[in-house]
């Protein structure tokens, strides 16, 4: 027998409750990667919250909670971002084949082998901070989920509506974006010979 | 390959979605080009630097009050 109404309702705060101590600090990093705004970022999580607990038909679907709860909160940030509209490029606005545009961005110069004490140093993280400006909304997010938080392509594209071709294209350019803003970072900040490998 | 064409297909190989025979010419192209190894090691130092910085925490006052509002019975 299935719940009624009341039972329904009950369940579905349960999974949401599991799922905000579970998946909370990944959902509200979406956001915040996405929109770049903690307000915005706020307010995404808390409407897809919002909008899950109403959607009962959301969990008859095959996907994880988990995934679902991400696609809410993409596409809340996506929303809140076109209603502020932010002269920035929106995914539908985005070619999800690649172009010789993106080919000319892999064709600057590569990054000095910086040593680990400065490639994983808190300038280098600041540097990426503010590279990531460069890049979309929809790029924010691929790199999010599938350079950050390493998920197979197959969930990324779940999450974001794409094909796994598609969330490849986007990666791939926010990849070059980020390696480009980068490499003025970088520039003259290769390893040094020690004093003994000098005199060799 | 060409490195244009390693270039469109390097998110394809470490998804590992590439046929074999692809990944053989695209792993030798690596291995004889410079620039393309260059643009390879980049990419890798991208993905350390991005796995080294810490995850951003929801908000403790985010987090609040949504439990709270999951707590709530239905009216």
């Amino acid at each position: 027998m299935s719940p009624g109404p009341d039972g329904a309702e009950a369940s579905r705060r349960e999974v949401l409750s599991r799922a905000l101590v579970e998946e909370g600090d990944r959902l509200y990093a979406l956001a915040l990667r996405t929109t770049r705004d903690p307000d915005l970022a706020a307010d995404a999580v808390q409407e897809a919250f919002a909008s899950a607990l109403e959607k009962a038909d959301g969990f008859r679907g095959g996907s994880r909670v988990g995934t679902w709860l991400h696609r809410i909160v993409f596409n809340k940030s996506i929303d809140l971002l076109r209603r502020r509209r932010r002269y920035e490029p929106l995914p539908e606005e985005e070619s999800d084949e690649l172009t010789p545009d993106d080919d000319r961005l892999a064709h600057g110069g590569s990054w000095a082998r910086p040593p680990d004490d400065v490639l994983l140093g808190a300038e280098a993280k600041q540097a990426l901070e503010r590279a990531l400006e460069v890049l979309t909304p929809l790029q924010r997010a691929v790199f999010e989920l599938k350079e950050t938080e390493d998920r197979p392509t197959g969930e990324v594209a779940e999450i974001l509506d794409l094909t796994p071709g598609a969330v490849r294209v986007h990666l791939h350019r926010a990849r070059l974006k980020l390696r480009a803003r980068l490499t003025d970072h970088f520039r003259g900040r290769e390893a040094t010979p020690s004093a003994d490998e000098a005199q060799t | 390959m060409t490195c244009d064409e390693l270039l469109r297909q390097l998110t394809e190989y470490e998804d590992g979605v590439l046929p074999d025979v692809v990944c053989e010419e695209l792993q030798r192209h690596l291995a004889e080009c410079e620039p393309c190894q260059g643009l390879r090691g980049d990419l890798e130092s991208l993905a350390r630097i991005c796995h080294s910085c810490a995850p951003p925490r929801m908000p403790d006052d985010v987090r609040k009050r949504l439990a709270e509002r999951l707590a709530e019975p239905s009216r």
